[in-house]
């Protein structure tokens, strides 16, 4: 029977302050939403590039992969024929475009896909005219129904698709169906594997053989026969490796927008913290009067951790209902990202995974219940007489301020341990927030202390007592404190992780563009080659008057051991010295690369394999395995999965490709590149191949867009920690406010005016919000150094030189300040309007 | 007028009919086969303009002829053959290898892919002692080496299933799929025998209907049958069917029955029956008798009287006549056919019963016997209502 009261005087109470039920629920919803909307786009993304992968793979257990060249089609007659080797199929790939639509182009041998079975399948059933054009007419091309859907084609007509710079017209003779697998078909465009190597000029070259191998010895014997008819160069992989391979470059970008999602939901710990708080707090005389009615700490408890359930699942699933609505919008941006970056994707469909609904209410439910723990525990386990007493509670929690402050100091010293003994990403991460926690542990104290401290230097009564005021209330304010000081620090972190990082590449674009114009064939995509320059093209362009000399370019992926390498060839016209900025090298490094002495590897790819100058790397040539020294390392922040850079003529010596992906342009006059890229662009017009040119100014503003564009959604999730930080502070004086009301109303009542309350009010939030912003300003250094030196470095191996933008530092202190004030605004308003008279009645 | 042309050109365009949705999805043997289609509904029409066709007789040179005719639609090499091994284990085996032509130009293109060329081929072993029958079917494009007919050297392959000419006229076979093989040696032991009109086979009263057709009926063969249970030295006779044509099966007509048998007294008889909807045999049915000395006897349809005896009901549905009586009065010949194996049907992408059968009877007032193949096809599907 008392419980049953308790528990409707505990409802009662929360209707009486929707305020505060408001901003529980919301804090919990946002910081939920936004781990689930992270993890909503990380894992569409993820999904979208396995199903592709698996619809291109089929059921492949292997694949035979060739070098930059592609690999020649003859082995795959050799497989058939010589071999025997029946589950088999050749694959020509290709990405091209089709008005607003990115294809995929898979060129196969229909006849040879009924031995293969490949997830296709079911999508693939044609009728006979069908097949019969898809094999003998050159432009014949089937369509994802879906996609032509969106392209508002129908079977029978006719589209032009722009591949590697020239544009084809197909005849679109059937469409791709199949309701299991739509999303995995979305965006392909399946052709004959003739038809597909003449549309892209690949003739006499396969992108990779697929293989089903039988399981154990026989899989084992076939393989090692297999290898004997590898042509040098080629090499077998399994088709998982491969995937994975893939998927691995882009696996520190997903770990750090979770990492920022965390953040996010940190922060929201706080505000739930502080709302709890303030609810337990603002019922202590309630669980006084119900205690000393007879019911027992043990139910109180328990009808405290209900309530915080109820809440904290309400909450929790607004916030997976939020997650997803944010997670549509940051999946475009994830896959944006995705594309410039890393390969080409097409997500066509969001799918929350049971897990990531999963993580997102065990993060709500359990944050909640976390963040809710003290405040529950404090208000049960006091006595019914002290619970009706205030000074008591300010007591004990300047008692707590100094075990936090004890704890934080722990807690830092144990990340900061962390930080030195691992090298993993994830570590890096784990060190990072519990610095963080701890940093934030401390200012409680410090805020204390610092109130106490401004307190006996201010001349005025009221602005004493407003600082007196902040000290009394530590348990509120100094949480209010460390919570808009985290998001305050995280902030101005990652905006000077940003600064520098951009400036870094800012500067390193600056020394590496040399030439006046860069010319390049659009890629293809193929995940072997970039696009090719059509060599009369080539020639035509270099006959142009007023170039004084040229670099040339050529871009390959290699792929060795289950790992991919990007390869840069270089090839540098007489009078050009190669000037790429390097971290470390050999002395004469550059004339040793002209010769041909060995190659560069850039920095990421340093790092990731612990490789420095003197070493040697191993990469897979047409002529097999070589080794070649390394010369160098250059800073390069346009390859997250790293590259090698060799000599062009060492490339040809090593590889049969001669084709030339892009130019360098050095010109006579740069103040006349427009007229040069006018005239190459009327040559590439007669030439029928669509090409790149851009001034060395137009890439670098590209690349910075592409910067711009990538870090966006940081800037998004850091708006979103700033935002609850500002609820946290909200809620946080609102019940300060309140709780003060009965001595303001005293104050009133002693002759204080309305005004005054609003000075006493404005300069204790003024004075939090301050110190807030001021400590967030080691606190966020700290940060962005930690972001720079060991988030930066783990994820992707990049150093960049610290620029501290002082603009932002500014900007930190006067958000602080305004966040507060305004957060001051309502509860301020609200206290002055009320009479003194009624406050003081409630006593 | 020779309906084993027509009878294979209907097999062949039908298999390129329904191969697509087979094909494309894998071609699962398991797969059901098209019974929803008439062959007639399927073949009957006209002849796509634009292939050569058989109009007049040719003549004809070898081993040139032995090679692919791109400019018609259809051709084959059809091998079938009964062996026995050093233990008088019994075994039949067919390997046939079809040619079609989706279009009757093939345009210069530049991808050594590009093909107007398509290869299909069936490949089956009958394993008469332990009643075990395996079959396997693929498809190739004629493009790249994967598929293809040559000359010189004489060559006819898919993949790594091969027919090449020997010097002495004959055949080398070799085939291999899922623990089955074959490695066989083929002699002429007779003249090639010129179908029909010297070689050219009238299917209708229309020009153009018709294809040219030469077989090898009795090909001495030796070599080595490999079975998952392990390899037979064998040795017998197998039988060679080359043909190719452009046209296509008249709409009245439901399947046809063809049997090639090989006698002990060194006679071959080669005879098929078209069937037509009605029940009744068309007047195109004809066969040929070859004597021991290779010469050749055309058989009109009607001095050939063929009896159903016996019928075998397929697990797939459908119902075949396995037993057959089979009588030329003109020449004395009298046979009973009776199959070495019934379950010898064949699920690919059309369902037809082909498999090694045995004769027995009197030629000439003397008992004979021997052996051959027997095709049977239009009966994988159930009988329509309002049919026969």
């Amino acid at each position: 029977m008392p419980a049953e009261l308790a528990q409707r005087a505990g409802w009662r109470f929360l209707r009486r302050h929707p305020w505060q039920l408001s901003l529980a629920l919301l804090g919990i919803a946002l910081g939920v939403a936004v781990v689930t909307a992270v993890q909503l786009a990380n894992d569409s993304a993820q999904r979208a590039f396995m199903l592709s992968m698996e619809t291109v793979n089929g059921r492949a257990t292997h694949q035979i992969v060739g070098g930059p060249g592609g690999l020649d089609e003859d082995l795959y007659r050799h497989l058939r024929v010589v071999l025997g080797l029946r589950e088999s199929s050749p694959v020509l790939e290709a990405y091209g475009r089709s008005g607003n639509e990115a294809l995929h182009l898979l060129g196969i041998d229909p006849l040879a896909q009924s031995d293969m079975a490949s997830a296709m399948r079911p999508a693939l059933t044609v009728e006979g005219d069908t097949l019969t054009e898809l094999l003998t007419r050159p432009d014949a091309a089937l369509l994802a129904a879906a996609t032509a859907a969106r392209l508002g084609l129908a079977e029978g007509d006719r589209f032009t698709v722009t591949l590697g710079g020239r544009t084809r017209e197909f005849h679109l003779v059937g469409l791709l169906h199949d309701p299991e697998s739509a999303a995995a078909l979305d965006g392909l465009l399946v052709m004959d594997i003739a038809a597909a190597q003449e549309a892209t000029g690949l003739t006499g070259v396969l992108s990779w053989i697929d293989l089903r191998l039988p399981p154990a010895e026989a899989g084992e014997a076939l393989l090692r026969r297999i290898h004997d008819l590898l042509p040098t160069g080629a090499q077998i992989v399994t088709a998982a490796s491969r995937s994975a391979a893939q998927l691995q470059m882009s696996r520190a970008f997903h770990t750090n927008l979770t990492a920022m999602s965390l953040l996010a939901l940190l922060v929201g710990m706080f505000l739930i913290y502080n709302t709890m708080n303030f609810l337990t707090l603002q019922r202590r005389r309630q669980l006084g009067i119900l205690r000393l009615l007879g019911v027992t700490q043990r139910e109180l408890l328990m009808l405290h951790l209900r309530e915080t359930c109820l809440l904290a699942l309400g909450a929790t699933l607004l916030g997976v209902a939020g997650g997803v609505i944010l997670g549509e919008g940051l999946l475009a941006l994830v896959g944006r990202t995705l594309n410039d970056l890393y390969f080409q994707l097409t997500v066509a469909e969001t799918r929350l995974a049971p897990a990531t609904l999963a993580l997102g209410v065990a993060l709500g439910v359990g944050g909640t219940l976390l963040a809710a723990l003290p405040a529950m525990l404090e208000a049960t386990a006091t006595r019914p007489v002290h619970a009706l007493q205030r000074s008591r509670l300010e007591d004990h929690s300047r008692w707590t301020a100094r075990h936090l402050t004890t704890g934080g100091v722990l807690l830092a010293l144990l990340g900061a341990v962390l930080l030195l003994a691992g090298s993993s990403l994830m570590m890096g991460f784990t060190a990072l927030f519990l610095i963080m926690l701890g940093i934030a542990a401390l200012v409680p104290q410090v805020t204390g202390q610092a109130a106490r401290l401004a307190a006996r230097l201010l001349p005025g009564l009221l602005e004493r007592l407003a600082l007196r005021g902040i000290a009394a209330g530590l348990s509120r304010t100094g949480v209010a404190a460390a919570a808009l000081m985290l998001a305050l620090a995280a902030a101005l972190g990652v905006s000077i992780m940003i600064a520098s990082f951009r400036i870094s590449v800012a500067q390193w674009l600056e020394a590496s563009l040399h030439a006046d114009l860069y010319v390049a064939a659009p890629g293809l995509g193929t995940s072997r080659t970039q696009g090719a320059l059509d060599p009369d093209l080539q020639q035509a362009i270099l006959a142009l008057p007023g170039i004084r000399a040229h670099s040339t370019g050529r871009g390959v992926q290699l792929e060795r051991e289950g790992e991919l390498i990007e390869l840069f060839a270089l090839g540098l016209s007489p009078g050009l010295s190669p000037r790429y900025p390097l971290r470390e090298a050999l002395p004469g490094v550059w004339e040793a690369f002209r010769a041909g002495r060995g190659v560069l590897v850039s920095e990421p790819l340093a790092y990731a394999r612990g490789l420095a100058p003197g070493d040697s790397i191993t990469l897979p040539t047409d002529r097999g395995d070589r080794h070649f020294r390394i010369l160098g390392v250059y800073y390069d922040y346009g390859n997250p999965g790293g590259q090698v850079l060799v000599d062009r003529r060492l490339y040809e010596a090593h590889f049969r490709d001669r084709a030339v992906g892009g130019l360098g342009l050095y010109l006579e006059n740069p103040a006349r590149a427009g007229e040069t890229a006018d005239a190459i662009r009327r040559l590439a017009a007669e030439h029928g191949q669509a090409l790149r040119i851009r001034s060395n100014q137009e890439i670098r503003r590209h690349s910075l867009a592409i910067f711009d564009r990538t870090f966006t959604i940081t800037q998004v999730l850091r708006l979103l920690a700033v935002i609850v930080a500002f609820l946290a502070v909200f809620s946080a004086l609102l019940a300060l406010q309140l709780e003060r009301g009965r001595e303001q109303a005293i104050l009133r009542a002693s002759g204080v005016t309305t005004g005054g309350i609003w000075r006493i009010t404005l300069v204790q939030t003024g004075f939090m919000g301050l110190l807030a912003g001021l400590l967030a300003l080691p606190m966020g250094m700290l940060l962005s150094q930690l972001l720079i030196h060991v988030i930066n470095r783990r994820a992707f191996g990049w150093t960049m030189t610290s620029h501290t933008p002082w603009e932002a530092l500014g900007a930190t202190v006067v958000l602080g300040l305004a966040a507060a004030w305004l957060a001051a605004l309502y509860p301020a308003w609200r206290q002055t309007r009320q009479p003194p008279a009624r406050a003081l009645r409630e006593e | 007028m020779n309906a084993v042309s027509r009878a294979r050109a209907c097999l062949i365009l039908l298999f390129l009919s329904f191969m697509t949705p087979f094909i494309l999805p894998g071609c699962d043997m398991s797969a059901p086969s098209p019974d929803n289609g008439e062959l007639g509904e399927l073949l009957g029409g006209e002849i796509e303009p634009g292939f050569a066709r058989a109009i007049t007789p040719r003549t004809f040179h070898f081993p040139e002829d032995h090679g692919a005719h791109p400019d018609f639609r259809n051709e084959w090499w059809y091998f079938t053959g009964n062996l026995e091994d050093t233990d008088s284990r019994r075994f039949g085996y067919q390997l046939v290898i079809f040619r079609t032509a989706l279009t009757p130009e093939a345009l210069p293109r530049r991808s050594a892919w590009a093909t107007n060329q398509i290869y299909m081929a069936h490949f089956a072993i009958s394993d008469l002692e332990a009643g075990h029958f395996r079959y396997f079917e693929r498809f190739a494009r004629g493009a790249l080496g994967l598929a293809g007919a040559t000359t010189d050297p004489l060559r006819v392959w898919l993949e790594d299933w091969q027919i090449q000419g020997t010097e002495d006229g004959g055949w080398h076979l070799r085939a291999r799929a899922d623990g089955h093989a074959l490695d066989l040696r083929l002699s002429p032991r007779k003249p090639v025998v010129l179908q029909g009109a010297a070689g050219l086979s009238r299917k209708s009263e229309r020009p153009g209907h018709a294809s040219y057709y030469y077989s090898q009926t009795r090909l001495a063969t030796r070599g080595t049958l490999t079975l998952p249970s392990g390899a037979f030295t064998v040795a017998g006779l197998s039988w060679l069917d080359r043909e190719w044509s452009s046209s296509a099966l008249a709409p009245d007509q439901a399947g046809w029955d063809w049997f090639a048998l090989q006698l002990d007294d060194g006679y071959d008889l080669m005879f098929y029956r078209l069937r037509r909807k009605d029940g009744s045999m068309d007047p195109a049915s004809s066969g040929t008798l070859v004597d021991p000395a290779g010469r050749a006897r055309h058989l009109r349809q009607e001095e050939v009287r063929l009896e159903a005896l016996g019928h075998w009901r397929s697990p797939r549905g459908g119902r075949y006549p396995l037993r057959w009586r089979i009588a030329v009065p003109s020449h004395d010949l009298a046979l009973e056919i009776t199959p070495l194996l019934e379950a010898q049907e064949l699920d690919v992408a059309v369902r037809y019963w082909e498999g090694a059968i045995a004769v027995q009877g009197r030629h000439a007032g003397r008992p004979v016997s021997g052996r051959g193949y027997m095709e049977l096809t239009g009966y994988g599907r159930p009988p329509r209502p309002g049919g026969r």
